[in-house]
């Protein structure tokens, strides 16, 4: 087979198209919903929340302010983040184990962050208030990756592949947990069960800021490290000979990267695919490099899980759990897309 | 007063475990010459090149590069010295070709600036000196095995360092390919006084191109010097257990090694 010559965006022009597409679905989808609302009013509404710009609201309808405001916008951003921060470290985490079919699950990550939340709704451990059950689900991302590195490493080095084995085993254990906390829940079993399928419904300023800090933190070491993590997808000791601290900047992305999907997890439950799928679309379209495959994927996640939920929220008669309906339309296009790059490839 | 070696290694120690590779290595290696280490499968020969090129720390011993402790060398500025031609890459993303070679180039390049005048001048020549201009937009994943070898030599060479270590750089190669590539780097030392260490398991290739020859065995140097000295028969049969007859011969224009298969008449 010939080789193909590339042909890839120019990203100057496909990150702010990204953005300008992501605000004004954001508008868009504020006004979707059980009451509707023009784009020109949830405009206003937002506008007047600015200082000397308070009549902007004058002569809308009481509610509008609240349903805009307080209801639909902070769900709406935290889709986007948790879409951001799901898709940043999937991108990340298939970069340090030079593997395209990684992500959060992979290394163990989500369940173990779902682990320490079903423990957390179990146990109606409220120590913290509402930052409880993020708190145990970060617990749990963090033990795991410790459980994961120990288990795959030899001599301080963990192979991609070993930590990938570790990965599964673990979160195989770690299941069986969740199932047992599922058995021994209960009457509240119904709240860990829908908690897991993943759903954005009544989220609020607190966890959009919870999302928005982690995911931010995310994306400037991140972006920091972008060019060695492109170095080591040629292997740790090709990247060490151009100068990467190759163990530090793993750690670091490791750590960074559990923290944000630990976040994503504990905000909105499991939300499969997302992390898979995205960074895998962006990189054919940009190319490898993660100093332009991070931002756009952080732009396109946001872009998926917002249309996802609103989905979920404005046009379907049921709300149907937000990490069903990506499993239900990542899962197949993921084959599809999967499949036909084993085809291409041949031998690859 | 004698020029400072480019390495001068002593008592160096390694283990993976409790499986001792190293056990006690001297070499000492001047500046501007083609180095080729040959020794058995499993003798250390690439955990030598990890801890040359400071990817693994010894277990005790010292390396000294261009007189410094290796170990006193910040990673960027000694990758700005030394580059690594490493046996395999895995190549599960699609770099393209240009790319790929453009990596090299990244320990002269500032963190958060874009590539220069120079740094792209480099990364042509690169891929002209290996024949690669071609296919330099082409999906590295999608290239033959000799022609990914070729794309990691080329990162090498564009990352434009005085001393180069190379994990046999010929293994996937066809033999035209394989003098091409050897060719490159003999200049790289006859023409701009380089240093190239290779590992090498061509003894032919290595008899032909590399002026000096390390012979290891079992962890520990069996013999250094220039190839015509210590590539002969007798030290093919300690080192390797194999009956050889050593020569030169004016056609290859270097020494030969023909080899007699087990059990053939001695």
């Amino acid at each position: 087979m010939k080789p193909s010559t590339t042909h890839r965006l120019d990203a100057r022009w496909l990150l702010p198209a990204l953005l300008l597409l992501l605000m004004t679905l954001a508008v868009v989808a504020s006004g979707l919903g059980f009451i509707a609302v023009s784009p020109a009013q949830v405009l206003r509404v937002v506008a007047a929340r600015l200082p000397g710009l308070e009549e902007m609201a004058r002569g809308l309808d009481q509610l509008l302010p609240h349903v805009v405001w307080e209801v639909r916008l902070p769900r709406i951003l935290s889709a986007a983040a948790v879409g951001a921060g799901l898709a940043m470290s999937g991108a990340v985490f298939q970069g340090i184990l030079q593997n395209p079919l990684a992500d959060p699950y992979t290394l163990g990550v989500s369940s173990g962050a779902a682990f320490g939340a079903s423990l957390c709704l179990l146990l109606g451990l409220d120590f913290w208030g509402a930052y409880s059950v993020c708190l145990m689900a970060f617990l749990g991302a963090s033990l795991t990756l410790l459980a994961v590195m120990w288990l795959s490493s030899v001599d301080g080095q963990a192979s991609p592949h070993n930590l990938i084995l570790s990965g599964v085993i673990v979160a195989a254990i770690l299941s069986a947990g969740i199932g047992l906390i599922k058995y021994l829940a209960d009457e509240q079993v119904a709240v860990i069960i829908f908690w897991l399928m993943g759903s954005l419904v009544s989220k609020g300023w607190l966890d959009l800021g919870l999302t928005l800090g982690a995911g931010l933190l995310g994306l400037v070491v991140f972006m920091y490290h972008a060019r060695d993590l492109t170095l080591l997808c040629l292997g740790a000791r090709a990247a060490a000979s151009l100068g990467v601290q190759t163990v530090r900047v793993r750690l670091t992305l490791l750590i960074t990267a559990s923290l944000v999907s630990a976040v994503c997890v504990a905000v909105s439950g499991i939300i499969g695919f997302v992390g898979l799928l995205i960074p895998h679309l962006m990189r054919a379209l940009v190319g490898p490099d993660h100093r332009l495959l991070l931002p756009a994927s952080a732009c396109a996640g946001a872009l998926l899980l917002l249309g996802a939920d609103t989905i979920t929220r404005a046009a379907l008669p049921h709300e149907v759990p937000i990490g069903v309906l990506t499993a239900i339309i990542g899962g197949p296009f993921f084959c599809y897309v999967f499949r036909r790059r084993q085809m291409g490839r041949g031998h690859a | 007063m004698p020029e400072t070696p480019v390495y001068q290694i002593t008592g160096l120690r390694f283990a993976y475990g409790p499986t001792p590779v190293l056990t006690g290595l001297d070499l000492e290696l001047p500046a501007g010459r083609f180095y080729g280490i040959v020794g058995p499968n499993g003798c250390g020969k690439t955990t030598l090149l990890d801890l040359m090129v400071g990817a693994r720390a010894p277990a005790s011993g010292n390396i000294a590069f261009m007189g410094r402790g290796l170990e006193a060398y910040p990673r960027r500025a000694l990758a700005r010295s030394l580059a690594l031609v490493p046996q395999e890459m895995p190549m599960g993303f699609p770099f393209t070709v240009r790319e790929t070679v453009l990596m090299g180039r990244h320990p002269h390049i500032p963190r958060f600036a874009a590539p220069r005048e120079t740094d792209l001048a480099k990364v042509a020549q690169a891929l002209a000196q290996l024949e690669l201009t071609a296919l330099a937009d082409k999906l590295v994943p999608e290239l033959s095995g000799g022609e990914r070898q070729r794309v990691v030599l080329a990162r090498a060479l564009a990352q434009d360092t005085p001393v180069l270590l190379m994990d046999e750089p010929t293994s996937h190669l066809d033999i035209s390919h394989a003098l091409a590539v050897l060719r490159v780097a003999e200049d790289l030392v006859r023409e701009q006084g380089r240093t190239v260490v290779a590992v090498m398991h061509d003894l032919n290739l290595a008899a032909a191109f590399c002026v000096h020859l390390v012979f290891i065995k079992q962890g520990r140097l069996h013999a250094a010097g220039p190839a015509e000295q210590v590539l002969q028969s007798g030290s093919l049969r300690e080192v390797f257990g194999v009956k050889a007859k050593v020569g030169w011969d004016d056609f290859a224009g270097s020494r030969v090694v023909i080899f007699q298969k087990p059990g053939g008449l001695a």
